[in-house]
């Protein structure tokens, strides 16, 4: 019976689909090896590198390398430099924002810093460096800060090391004077110094009624030397915790309490010296063992320093770098707690016109080591002839 | 074997037509798609990867905003030797009103409160010895100030304009009171923003102080 077939063997045609399975590829490998397969492959790799880097962004964290070229070459430039000058400082200020941590945010501002200050007879400051390379130089009321920009357009690491060669002398035990005088501070150098707490309104000390009779009271009789030394022994034997930074700056309260953060031992010790018109200022210095120092003014020893967590070791001269001096007198915007502490913080102009810092670091003496912060200002002090070759 | 039924279906339906769309991306893939595909994942990771660095440096106008906000923060080096014109309509130059080497210069406004404050003392101040200049922004109504300066009690101090606004504008004067201590050509030794009994007072003291 003569079936009826239908043109088995047509040569195929344009246009017809190909029936003949061994010419025709697997379905499977039709769509791979396709025009289609392509377009999709590569759809699948956009994507696929897209996640990748908003997971993983790209980003130029410095280096340790890097910083070590940079601390290195730096060094070696200034040693052969001053070479005539054998007891050259050189402090060191790292400050680390990370990609995720309490403090950074995203956005562009300025970071900024302070790295080191001139001090009447006490300091002096020769060179600065930084890695990045600084924006510009600012410089309050003889506090030099540095400034770098603060691009944190996308989650990232930041970092900033900063260099700077003051002249300093070694810590040493001083003499302290029996009539001590300070005719010879700078006149414009001692009304800074001499400026009380009624004039700055520090931390809200002119309101506070009971400080004129208790500074007094505390302090006893002359010589100024004396009666700074009772006053300091007063406030840090009543040191009785770290400051959270929670709690209200009510120095006050403190005082009636018996009961001092750090922070205002520190504050308070400075401002009643002034108040019996002893030149003083608060100093952060570029040392773990040193944070919180007093420095009061005699023409006969210069800068009598306290450590006001150690104020039983009594005065020294000389020893770490001094990073900043407090209180200032004019506001300086670019810095957070007006220089009582010398951290890093990234600034920017607020919407109503005013500067704010938007993301910012903790100085890393402020913290016990059990309670780190991912954002951090870290500051050492090292000797130039000591630096590693 | 296909029966006589089977081959009869498939003639009436005819071949399985296809779509243009379908003959293109069906089509076996050649070297040239290969290439054109390898581009174009090219310039997607170079533009991806571009973004993501320029997000790592500041912006054109971030830039320019930290470069404005550094200069507030920074004292100006010098106030410009622009044009000032006095009550009586003379024009001088701020040097030549300032050639002595402690010169108080103050930006003050009627409205503003302030400084209704602050320009008395100063004027007492700098009876002695310092030289004073009392500057407003052109912006200011001249005999609303006169009016302002006499209920003051200050008949006798003058102001001057900034009439070209360069002083003001240079001395990055963005708030009122302002009041520069200024050396020979302009240069600033010390400003205070704001009033402050205490930092107008030591701002005196610096003036009393020091070589130029």
């Amino acid at each position: 019976m003569g079936g009826l077939i239908v043109a088995p063997s047509c040569p195929p045609d344009e246009g017809m689909i190909n029936r003949n399975k061994e010419e025709m590829p697997p379905s499977g490998r039709r769509i791979i090896g396709s025009w289609l397969g392509l377009r999709v492959l590569a759809v699948f790799i956009i994507i696929c590198g897209l996640s990748f880097i908003i997971a993983f962004p790209v980003s130029h964290p410095t280096d340790d390398e890097d910083v070590d070229n940079f601390v290195c070459e730096t060094v070696r430039r200034w040693r052969a430099k001053y070479e005539n000058e054998p007891d050259l400082q050189v402090a060191r200020i790292d400050i680390n924002f990370h990609e995720e941590p309490q403090f950074f945010t995203e956005g562009e501002g300025v970071v900024i810093a302070p790295v080191a200050i001139d001090l009447y007879e006490a300091q002096k400051i020769l060179e600065v460096e930084s890695y990045p390379p600084f924006l510009r130089k600012l410089t309050v009321e003889g506090i030099t800060n540095l400034s770098w920009e603060y691009a944190g357009s996308v989650n990232r690491d930041l970092r900033y090391v900063a260099l700077a060669l003051v002249r300093r002398d070694i810590e040493k035990r001083p003499e302290t004077p029996a009539y001590p005088t300070y005719d010879s501070l700078p006149a414009d150098l001692r009304e800074d110094a001499l400026a009380t707490a009624d004039d700055l309104e520090e931390h809200s000390l002119h309101e506070c009624a009971e400080f004129a009779a208790w500074v007094e009271k505390v302090a006893g009789e002359p010589p100024y030397t004396e009666q700074f030394l009772r006053i300091i022994r007063t406030i840090s034997a009543n040191i009785v915790q770290e400051d959270n930074g929670k709690e209200p700056e009510d120095i006050c309260a403190a005082m009636r309490q018996k009961k001092f953060t750090v922070h205002r031992a520190h504050v308070l010790a400075v401002m009643a010296a002034r108040q019996l018109k002893i030149p003083a200022f608060g100093f952060a210095s570029a040392s773990p063992k040193r944070i919180y120092l007093v420095g009061i003014y005699t023409d006969q020893a210069g800068w009598l320093l306290v450590d006001v967590e150690h104020y039983e070791q009594g005065f020294f001269t000389g020893g770490p770098v001094l990073l900043t001096k407090t209180p200032i007198i004019s506001p300086f915007q670019g810095s957070r707690h007006g220089f009582w502490y010398p951290e890093a913080a990234a600034y920017s102009i607020t919407p109503w016109g005013g500067i704010n810092d938007f993301s910012r670091t903790l100085w890393l003496g402020r913290q016990p080591p059990s309670e780190l912060p991912d954002d951090t200002t870290e500051a050492k002090s090292f000797r130039l002839s000591e630096i590693r070759k | 074997m296909k029966t006589r039924g089977a081959a009869s279906e498939d003639l009436r339906t005819g071949p399985a037509k296809i779509t243009w769309w379908q003959a293109k991306n069906l089509r076996s893939a050649r070297r040239s798609d290969i290439w054109f595909v390898g581009i174009i994942l090219l310039l997607a990771f170079a533009t991806i990867w571009s973004g993501n660095m320029m997000a790592l440096n500041l912006s054109p106008s971030a830039a320019v905003s930290v470069s404005d906000m550094l200069d507030d923060l920074q004292m100006p080096g010098r106030l410009p030797n622009a044009t000032l014109m006095g009550e009586d309509g003379t024009v001088a130059s701020l040097w030549a009103l300032a050639d002595s080497p402690k010169t108080v210069v103050s930006f003050y406004a009627p409205w503003c409160g302030p400084c209704q404050q602050e320009l008395p003392e100063l004027v007492e101040d700098t009876k002695e010895k310092k030289n004073l200049l009392v500057i407003i922004s052109p912006e200011e109504d001249p005999k609303k100030t006169r009016q302002q300066l006499d209920n003051l009690g200050l008949k006798e101090t003058e102001f001057l304009v900034d009439i070209t606004g360069k002083i003001m504008g240079q001395g990055k004067v963005k708030s009122l009171p302002t009041t520069f201590l200024i050396g020979k050509k302009g240069r600033v030794r010390d400003r205070v923003v704001g009033y402050s009994a205490f930092r107008l007072h030591r701002l005196m003291a610096k003036a009393e102080i020091g070589e130029d």
